[in-house]
C-alpha cells in the first residue's frame, strides 16, 4: 500500500476549496486516485470507470444507510438566503457604492477562506495565507470597475464559502460582518457544516477503499477486496460519520452491522472479519479526517492506522487522544472511543505512540 | 437608500484648490445664480455656509479632477469604511479624531448586525435616537472647538507676523 497522510490530505483539500469555491470532492478523489494507481497496469480510463463503479456504489450504500438511520433530518448550516440576507444588509445600511460592495465582499471572502484554510502548521498557514493574499490584492484592484454580473458572481462564491466553513446564522455572525463593513476584520465562529461534512464522507470513503484494496494480508481475494471496497466501506464510512455527527453510538454501529450482515450474507469468513475491520477503520479515518479538518497538529499515517484496525488495535487511549486533538474536537469524540481493558492499554502505549 | 455621498464645504474647497475662502463663496454664489450653471449648493445656515456635493463639485470646478478628490477623501476623511485590509493590522498611533470618527459608524454596524424583526423594534427605533442625540451633542462640542480652533489659529498667525517682523527689524552684524 503506498503511505497516505491523512492530515495531509485532508489540508490539501481544504487548501483547494477555499482557493476555488467551485472544486468538486469527486474530482479531487480522482486526482489522487489517479495519482497513486499510476504505476499499475491498465488504462486510465479503465481505471476511472473503475473509481466511477466505486463512487456510485458509495453513494447508493451511504445514502441507503441514512435513511435508515434517520440521519441528516434538519440541516443545521447556514442557508443561502440567510447568508446572502446578512451580507446585503450590512451593504445597504453602510449605503456602499458598487466598488465599496466589492471590496466588502472580497474581503469577507478573504477572511473566511483564511479561516476555513486556518489551523494548519505555523509554516504551511502562512504559506496559505500569502497566497490568498496575493489573489485578493489583485481582485481588489479591479473593485473600481465591478459590474452588476460580477458582485453577483462573487456575492454567490462568498455565500457558498461561509456555507461550507459552517459559519453559523447568528447575532455573533451578524456582528462581524458589520464591523468588516465598517473597515474592521474578525473571526468567525464556525461549526463543521453539512457540506464540509459531506465532502469529509466522500474523502473517507476513498481512502477507506485504498486501505481495503491494497490490504493483500487480509485473506481476501481481489474480487473480494473490491466487494469490500465498494459495498461494505461507504456504510461502515456513513455510521461513522452519523455516530460523529451526534447520532448515538450504539445505534450506528448495531444498524451498519446489520446492513453489512445482509451484504456480506454469501461471502465467506475472511470478508466478514474484513467488515469487522472496516467498522474501526472508518471510525479511526472520519475522526481523523475532521481533526484533521480542525487544525490538528499530528499526522496520522493510513498504513499504521490500517495495521491496528486490522487487529483491531485501534483504541483511543488518552494519550492518543491528547497528541490528536484540540481540546475541543476531544470533548466531541469522547463518545465513540472504544474502551480498552486495562492490560491492552498497557500492552500497546508504545505502539500507539509510534502511530502518531 | 441614500449614501454617504460627499459634501464639500467651503473650508475643504479652499484646502483642495488653494484659493481663498471669501473667494470661494462669492464664487459659489455666482455659479448658484447663473442660469447657464445652476451650481446645486445648499446654505444650511448663515453660519455654516455652504455644502457642495461631490458630483456638483466635479460638474462645475473644471480645474478640479476626480483623482484630486480621492487624495482629498484619503487625507481627510476619517470615517471608517471598507477599505482593502492591510496584510498585518500593525499597531497604528491613535489618529485624530479617530473615536469621534468610529462613534459615526457605531449605529451602523449596530444596524446591520440586527435580524430582521430587531431591525424594526422599538428597542431599535430607542437605541437609533439614542444614537442620534450622542451624535447631535458631540457635533455641538466640535462646532464649539472649531471656534477655539480658528481663535487659535488667528493668534497663531498674530504671533508668527509679530516675531517676522521683530526679526526682519534685527540689526544687521
Amino acid at each position: 500500500m503506498q503511505e497516505m497522510e491523512l492530515r495531509g490530505l485532508m489540508q490539501e483539500w481544504l487548501k483547494r476549496k477555499a482557493s476555488n469555491p467551485q472544486y468538486e470532492i469527486a474530482d479531487f478523489i480522482e486526482e489522487e486516485y489517479m495519482k497513486a494507481h499510476e504505476a499499475e497496469p491498465g488504462s486510465g480510463e479503465e481505471k476511472r470507470k473503475r473509481l466511477k463503479a466505486m463512487q456510485t456504489q458509495w453513494e447508493v450504500r451511504g445514502q441507503e444507510y441514512d435513511e435508515a438511520l434517520g440521519a441528516y433530518a434538519d440541516d443545521p448550516s447556514l442557508a443561502e438566503w440567510q447568508a446572502a440576507e446578512m451580507l446585503n444588509n450590512v451593504m445597504e445600511v453602510f449605503a456602499m457604492p458598487a466598488a465599496e460592495r466589492y471590496q466588502y465582499l472580497l474581503n469577507v471572502k478573504y477572511l473566511v477562506s483564511c479561516q476555513l484554510a486556518a489551523g494548519q502548521e505555523a509554516k504551511e498557514a502562512e504559506i496559505l495565507r500569502e497566497a490568498f493574499w496575493e489573489t485578493y490584492q489583485a481582485a481588489s484592484k479591479k473593485a473600481m470597475e465591478a459590474r452588476e454580473a460580477a458582485l453577483q458572481e462573487l456575492l454567490s462564491e462568498t455565500v457558498y464559502l461561509m456555507q461550507y466553513t459552517g459559519i453559523q446564522y447568528t447575532s455573533d455572525t451578524r456582528y462581524i460582518l458589520s464591523k468588516i463593513g465598517a473597515g474592521q476584520t474578525g473571526n468567525f465562529e464556525t461549526k463543521p457544516s453539512i457540506l464540509l461534512k459531506e465532502d469529509i464522507r466522500m474523502l473517507a470513503n476513498y481512502v477507506t477503499a485504498e486501505a481495503v484494496l491494497s490490504s493483500e494480508d487480509l485473506g481476501c481475494s481481489r474480487q473480494e477486496r473490491e466487494f469490500l471496497a465498494a459495498e461494505a466501506v461507504p456504510v461502515c464510512v456513513a455510521a461513522a460519520s452519523a455516530a460523529r455527527g451526534g447520532a448515538s453510538p450504539s445505534r450506528t454501529e448495531t444498524l451498519a452491522q446489520s446492513i453489512l450482515g445482509k451484504l456480506c450474507t454469501k461471502e465467506g469468513a475472511a470478508v466478514i472479519a474484513g467488515a469487522a475491520a472496516i467498522i474501526l477503520a472508518a471510525k479511526a479515518v472520519v475522526l481523523a479526517l475532521e481533526l484533521a479538518a480542525a487544525g490538528a497538529a499530528a499526522a496520522i499515517g493510513l498504513k499504521a492506522l490500517w495495521k491496528h484496525c486490522q487487529e483491531r488495535r485501534i483504541l483511543l487511549t488518552e494519550s492518543l487522544r491528547k497528541h490528536l486533538m484540540p481540546w475541543k474536537a476531544a470533548k466531541r469524540a469522547a463518545e465513540w472511543e472504544e474502551t480498552p481493558t486495562v492490560e491492552e492499554a498497557k500492552e500497546y502505549e508504545w505502539e500507539m505512540d509510534e502511530m502518531v | 437608500m441614500q449614501g454617504h455621498n460627499f459634501q464639500f464645504t467651503v473650508g475643504m474647497l479652499a484646502e483642495l484648490t488653494g484659493s481663498n475662502r471669501q473667494y470661494l463663496s462669492r464664487k459659489i454664489k455666482r455659479m448658484t445664480e447663473d442660469p447657464e450653471i445652476r451650481l446645486q449648493a445648499v446654505i444650511r445656515s448663515n453660519k455654516e455656509g455652504y455644502r457642495i456635493p461631490e458630483e456638483e463639485v466635479l460638474r462645475c470646478f473644471d480645474q478640479i479632477t476626480p483623482q484630486q478628490i480621492a487624495d482629498f477623501k484619503e487625507q481627510f476623511d476619517r470615517m471608517p469604511r471598507v477599505r482593502m485590509l492591510t496584510p498585518e493590522p500593525e499597531k497604528k498611533p491613535g489618529r485624530y479624531l479617530e473615536e469621534e470618527n468610529n462613534e459615526l459608524v457605531e449605529w451602523k454596524i449596530h444596524l446591520a448586525s440586527a435580524s430582521a424583526e430587531e431591525r424594526g423594534s422599538e428597542e431599535m427605533r430607542e437605541y437609533l435616537e439614542g444614537a442620534l442625540e450622542g451624535l447631535r451633542k458631540m457635533q455641538s462640542e466640535k462646532l464649539r472647538e472649531q471656534v477655539l480652533l480658528e481663535v487659535f489659529l488667528e493668534n497663531c498667525e498674530r504671533t508668527i507676523q509679530e516675531l517676522e517682523g521683530r526679526l526682519g527689524e534685527w540689526p544687521q552684524g
